[in-house]
């Protein structure tokens, strides 16, 4: 086991991390930007050190400064959260030139499953089913538009680098395609520094399922269950739950098992998540693999009772998993809320502020991963996370009624969050009886959506 | 090597540098140069007289351009300076984390209110995002009281002394020959921190003697950390005030 981790990231995602430092025995430091020095996670380290301002490239994207930091504070691993540096190769073998091990899969692993394409090809050969998509990353317009051709409209155009919906669009014809082409690649070149693209075939009314694997270097893995991301907002993950309301027990366990079983046929190592989409008749596609913890990773804990960082760590020390999916026991229902610093009134602009006051829901099944205090000021530079808010039930109805609670008990002064589009989902039919699928926000515009609820 | 010293003119006569951060670089052929962003002016007395006339000319002139390119070479979120009874506030929209253009640029009187709208005229809203806070992020926010300005701008604080900051974290060494009483310039190389085998030069903010070395050779430096202090000397010996 380590004896100290340095955790390269910020928000909600390092206190996480750091308190399971904390119970494994582990020394702790958070590297934190400017912006980020009256965080939460920096005041309970046992050591922060700053490793630049608060722009990311030369900060929480700045490898050097990371790698100097761990190095002068004598740390022999580095945890790099999600996004940021959390699945680049190159990072990961930089960390061990330097003697530090990367917390996540080793970087050959990274780089074997690093484009979303030829992931695609190597677990199909493993035997999961993939949506129909380009020949590779489009060569140019004229490569592009003879592939969404044969594809047939409407398709999706989806940057080879990143996730997040960034440089996503769905078109519906030639035209739209050309000029979504330009917007992609710039989108995917500002945001991830490649601007490859490739298309797939567009699922309407689809549902977004993932199933969350742990894989030791010894070739044992086990699948922890799936998650349905459906509900989201432009791309974005909104609310996510366990276990998914549309595939039957059968269907579910072919899911789950097919993806681990592929996963560790095709050398995957350390925890990680393969995203499907599922079709009207429970027919999956795989999509991607993300090789990082997950924001919403936190639902599929309280029903499995893993701790899915510790398994992280523990699987980059070297340890074996240690036990078989027989031991594996998904219980109940759990579903998450992201609380995000956004204006639902005013086209969910971010919103960056002082918060007044904070004060968290709690109860049987109620559990809240935040970074706010009362006084913290949130910066303007970073993505609008302000925790997430995660609700177990033993079933469905029971999840969603604790929901209700916690969500009415939540406060957050001083700062305009999304809570009322939360509290909008929960009064939804569709969301109710489990029938949404990802145009459930979109179909009519979230701010409608809100409206709406409100209404009702 | 971010932290070359910038071919930005600097801001010669703010009143002080409460940033830590190194200048940053003005790219070449930065294409995020977009068109200029809308600035709005305000200003604290109903009547203008000529001394504001003449700081709203060197605003605008001046300072709004040389921050607008500073802001956008740095890619801050926001940055304010303040000074003379006037700041100036230079934000991007929250939602934009990796912006290519600048949302709006307001330059406020003391007051708060509004007096005149320069540029594309378009009125800015008090603001989505908060106003910077010293030391938070990477905000230039050079604060300090506000007092009528002859267009010249005011002298360092007698007795201020500045600090050259660390420029990254890793293992620091003072330059040969710089010691307690060497006498500096504004950009002078005063030592490096060690980054990963890489050498990232502390420079002197401003002209100045050196009264304290603050770190020692070999010492484990962060970013920002303060490593050499100085006592300041005026460049252009400007007539001070008693």
């Amino acid at each position: 086991m380590f004896e100290r981790i340095l955790i390269a990231n910020r928000g909600e995602i390092a206190l996480r991390v750091l308190r399971t430092c904390r119970r494994l025995g582990v020394g702790a430091v958070v590297a934190y930007s400017e912006a980020d020095r009256d965080s939460r996670a920096v005041q309970l380290a046992d050591e922060a050190i700053c490793i630049g301002p608060a722009e990311a490239r030369r900060s929480y994207l700045s490898a050097p400064a990371i790698l100097s930091a761990a190095l002068v504070t004598g740390c022999d691993a580095i945890h790099p959260g999600y996004g940021f540096l959390s699945e680049d190769d190159a990072f990961a073998e930089m960390t061990r030139a330097h003697g530090l091990t990367f917390i996540g899969p080793p970087p050959e692993v990274l780089e074997r499953f690093a484009s979303k394409a030829g992931t695609r090809e190597l677990l199909a050969a493993h035997g999961l089913p993939t949506i129909p998509g380009s020949d590779g990353m489009l060569r140019d317009d004229e490569h592009a538009l003879a592939e969404a051709e044969r594809l047939g409209y409407p398709v999706l155009i989806k940057p080879s680098a990143g996730g997040g919906g960034r440089g996503m669009r769905m078109v519906r014809s030639p035209r739209e395609l050309q000029q979504a082409l330009t917007i992609c690649r710039s989108e995917a070149q500002s945001a991830f520094g490649d601007d490859s693209l490739y298309l797939e075939r567009w699922l309407e009314e689809n549902r977004h399922v993932e199933v969350q694997v742990v894989v030791d270097r010894y070739g044992h893995g086990v699948h922890v269950g799936e998650r349905d991301c459906s509900v989201q907002r432009r791309h974005q993950k909104v609310v996510e739950e366990s276990p998914t309301p549309a595939l039957t027990d059968d269907r579910r366990r072919q899911l789950c098992e097919g993806a681990v079983t592929a996963v560790v046929a095709a050398g995957y190592e350390n925890i990680g998540t393969l995203e499907f989409l599922v079709d009207r008749d429970g027919e999956f596609y795989f999509i991607e693999i993300n090789c990082r913890i997950q924001v919403e990773h936190p639902i599929s804990e309280m029903r499995s009772g893993i701790d899915l960082v510790a398994e992280q760590i523990r699987i980059a020390a070297g340890e074996p998993l240690g036990y078989t999916q027989d031991a594996v026991r998904l219980e109940g229902h759990a579903i998450e809320f992201r609380l995000n610093a956004e204006d639902v009134a005013h086209d969910f602009r971010p919103q960056a502020g002082t918060v007044g006051a904070f004060l968290a829901p709690g109860g049987p099944g109620v559990r809240m991963d935040s970074h706010l205090y009362a006084g913290y000021e949130v910066p303007p530079y970073y993505d609008s996370l302000l925790g997430k808010l995660v609700v177990w039930g033993p079933d469905r109805p029971s999840a969603i009624a604790r929901a209700r609670v916690a969500l009415s008990e939540l406060v957050v002064d001083g700062l305009i969050t999304n809570a009322p589009l939360h509290l909008a989902i929960l009064d939804d039919p569709a969301f109710i009886d489990g029938s949404f699928t990802t145009n459930l926000l979109d179909r009519i515009g979230s701010a409608a959506f809100v409206a709406g609820g409100r209404r009702s | 090597m971010d932290d070359e010293p910038s071919d930005v003119p600097a801001l010669d006569d703010r009143p002080a540098l409460t940033s830590d951060s190194p200048p940053p670089v003005l790219p070449p052929d930065d294409p995020t140069l977009e068109p200029p962003p809308d600035a709005e002016l305000e200003h604290p007395t109903e009547v203008p007289t000529a001394a504001d006339a003449a700081a709203i000319g060197r605003l605008l002139d001046e300072i709004l351009p040389l921050l607008i390119a500073r802001f956008r070479a740095g890619r801050m979120g926001e940055l304010e300076v303040r000074r003379a009874g006037w700041h100036v506030r230079v934000r991007r929209p929250a939602d934009e984390l990796a912006p290519t253009t600048v949302d709006a640029a307001s330059i406020r009187g003391a007051d708060g209110r509004r007096s005149r709208t320069a540029s594309a005229g378009q009125t800015t809203g008090q603001g989505h995002a908060p106003t910077g806070q010293p030391g938070a992020g990477t905000s230039l926010a050079a604060v300090g009281p506000g007092r009528p300005s002859d267009g010249h701008g005011a002298a360092p604080a007698a007795g201020a002394s500045l600090v050259a900051a660390s420029p990254g974290v890793g293992y620091y060494a003072t330059r040969d020959g710089i010691a307690t009483g060497s006498q500096v310039r504004s950009g002078d190389v005063l030592g490096h921190v060690d980054v990963l085998g890489v050498r990232q030069e502390v420079i002197a903010p401003g002209d100045g003697i050196v009264a304290r070395l603050l770190a020692e050779a070999g010492e484990a430096v962060e970013y920002g950390q303060d490593l050499v202090r100085l006592e300041p000397v005026s460049r252009t010996d400007p007539v001070r005030e008693a």
